[in-house]
């Protein structure tokens, strides 16, 4: 995968980040981390809004930083996401739509369908209001919308739904799936919540104090053993797959990842669809030998691969069947009772009811 | 052409409040914004001299100004080297003067309302391709017109006013320094109080109307917003 690669530096009289990695130049990469762990700063470096930054970007050929410049926002193929929206208060929709538009080049803009876009976004009817008339989740929209418009090189979102109420959230997530979908343009993804990232990132940096604690792609970094979000409480491995088959009596869906496990979830999805699926680590129970006659759907054979923590009374194990690689947490009674151990063959048996896609 | 009795003197205060005006937005506009933006450690330096002009009494103001001003000072010595004029007891010089003198009355109302503005309003314009220059025109100066209009009513209406550092540095000249408080004061002295009260109530009246527009704008727009 082609990367631009980002090494940034930025002394604060409290606070230092200090990061170096790589930027996937395609997909959406998501920079997760706590409150005050340094994410919205390493994302304002990127944009330019920093200063007194130091360090090397570079992106598709073109320097933004180095030891002799720090290029300004203005002059970075950026577009930018802020929390708040921060529509311009005296001008009206379209012409908040329309100001970067006017200030970049022509040829930047054509290439996109305006009316496609606000269509996409839905935003048609709300181009004659003034900011104050909208609702925080129309203002996301139309702040997202234009930032779009002038065709940039990469789209930086600083916790796009933070300020948003939870109805709201589920609101703006399908717009920002089919950002992800309808534009090849690379995003970078802030977030706190663990949610918003596997839902919508490819990559990942995690983030602490200023420091990447851990990077690589979503499906790693949710389940490998040096990852930070594999001991979080509510780990979770995540699949893509295509569906392919339904069985709308029951209202189910058979998924199968592209490394051939079959797995069924709850809900009717139309066959050859792509989605991606969430496990629980607590929701994964093992067994020695392959059970029929149990209510639990998905039984999948595979191998533990790493004995990730014990801590308290739980044990978290990463399991491997085809190369697709999931999370069970059982108790520390139930792992020395059965004589788990890395290498042995194992079954999973996976409550499809607890399992959701997105 | 004498329309009535004190129409010359109120139309050059009302041409020496304009240019004052005028050129105080100018140059009070970017040391305000300089002043909102600014984090240096000597700014309550700067705005101290900025807000002197508010506490110090006229003559004192005048009394200094009469000794820069003059051919013998500082600033007048070089002006009549430019241009063969001095700057005491002339109209060039009042205007100097009333800069100085109402220079706090546009520069503060146009930083408060600078301070309003979130820096970061400014920030989203340069993400979207605005210069620094251009993001001020097209985002803070209309989001700030009623500092603007504060600061032009108050500049405007305190120039006009003026009485005390014209006294000193003006003097009494018909048609080049003899501003309407000068000549009010010279009617009460000479006991032509019909005079006096014809031009008081003119600026009395406009004080009122100025002001009036000033609130009844700056309210109206507080509710839209």
């Amino acid at each position: 995968m082609k990367a631009n690669h980002c090494r940034i530096k930025l002394q604060r009289e409290d606070f230092t980040v200090e990061a170096e990695f790589a930027l996937p130049a395609q997909g959406v990469t998501g920079i997760f981390g706590h409150s005050g762990s340094g994410k919205t700063t390493l994302l304002r470096c990127l944009a330019g809004l920093e200063k007194e930054v130091q360090g090397h970007i570079e992106i598709n050929g073109q320097t933004w930083l180095s030891d002799s410049q720090n290029l300004s926002s203005q002059d970075r193929n950026i577009g930018y996401i802020f929390q708040e929206g921060r529509l311009f208060p005296h001008l009206s929709v379209q012409a908040n739509l329309d100001y970067g538009v006017k200030r970049c080049s022509t040829q930047n803009t054509t290439s996109l369908d305006r009316d496609h876009l606000f269509k996409l976004f839905n935003i048609c009817h709300l181009l004659e209001r003034k900011p104050h008339q909208l609702s925080g989740g129309e203002k996301q929209r139309v702040a997202i919308a234009r930032a779009l418009l002038k065709n940039p090189q990469i789209m930086l979102l600083d916790e796009p739904l933070a300020s948003l109420d939870e109805r709201r959230k589920q609101e703006i997530l399908p717009f920002l799936d089919r950002l992800h979908r309808e534009f090849n343009i690379p995003m970078l993804y802030v977030s706190h919540s663990i949610e918003e990232v596997t839902r919508l990132c490819d990559y990942i940096l995690v983030i602490e104090q200023g420091h990447i604690q851990f990077e690589g792609r979503l499906h790693e970094a949710l389940v490998a053993p040096e990852s930070p979000l594999a001991k979080a409480s509510n780990a979770a491995a995540v699949l893509d797959g295509t569906v392919i088959k339904q069985e709308k009596e029951f209202q189910l869906s058979t998924i199968q990842t592209s490394n051939g496990n079959n797995i069924i979830v709850p809900g009717v999805a139309n066959p050859g669809q792509q989605v991606r699926i969430h496990i629980h680590a607590n929701n994964v129970s093992l067994c020695k030998r392959a059970i029929s006659d149990s209510s639990i759907l998905n039984i999948i054979e595979g191998t533990i691969s790493a004995i990730i923590e014990k801590t308290g009374s739980h044990a978290l194990l990463q399991i491997n069947s085809r190369n697709d690689i999931f999370l069970a947490r059982i108790t520390k009674k139930s792992h020395h009772q059965l004589g788990l151990d890395i290498g042995q063959r194992i079954f999973m048996q996976i409550k499809a009811v607890s399992i959701y896609g997105t | 052409m004498e329309l009535f009795p004190g129409f010359g003197p109120l139309l050059l205060s009302v041409k020496l409040a304009a240019l004052t005006t005028l050129i105080l937005l100018i140059i009070g506009t970017p040391l305000a914004w300089w002043l909102s933006t600014t984090r240096a450690r000597f700014k309550p330096l700067i705005e101290t001299i900025v807000a002197l002009p508010i506490v110090l009494p006229p003559t004192v103001m005048g009394f200094y100004l009469l000794i820069l001003l003059s051919p013998q000072g500082v600033v007048g010595s070089w002006w009549l080297e430019l241009t063969g004029e001095t700057l005491t007891f002339s109209f060039s010089g009042l205007v100097i003067a009333s800069v100085l003198y109402s220079f706090p009355f546009v520069v503060q109302p146009l930083q408060s309302s600078f301070e309003g503005i979130s820096h970061d309003l400014m920030e989203a314009a340069y993400t979207l391709g605005a210069k620094p220059l251009d993001a001020f025109f097209s985002i803070a100066v209309p989001l700030a017109k009623r500092g603007f209009l504060t600061a032009g009513v108050l500049g405007f209406a305190h120039t006009l006013g003026e009485f005390g550092v014209v006294l000193m540095v003006g003097g009494n000249i018909p048609d080049e320094t003899r501003v309407v408080s000068i000549a009010i004061y010279d009617h009460v002295e000479m006991l032509e109080y019909d005079k006096a009260h014809i031009l008081s109530i003119i600026l009395l009246v406009f004080a009122f109307l100025a002001i009036l527009l000033m609130y009844t704008v700056n309210h109206r727009q507080g509710h839209r917003r």
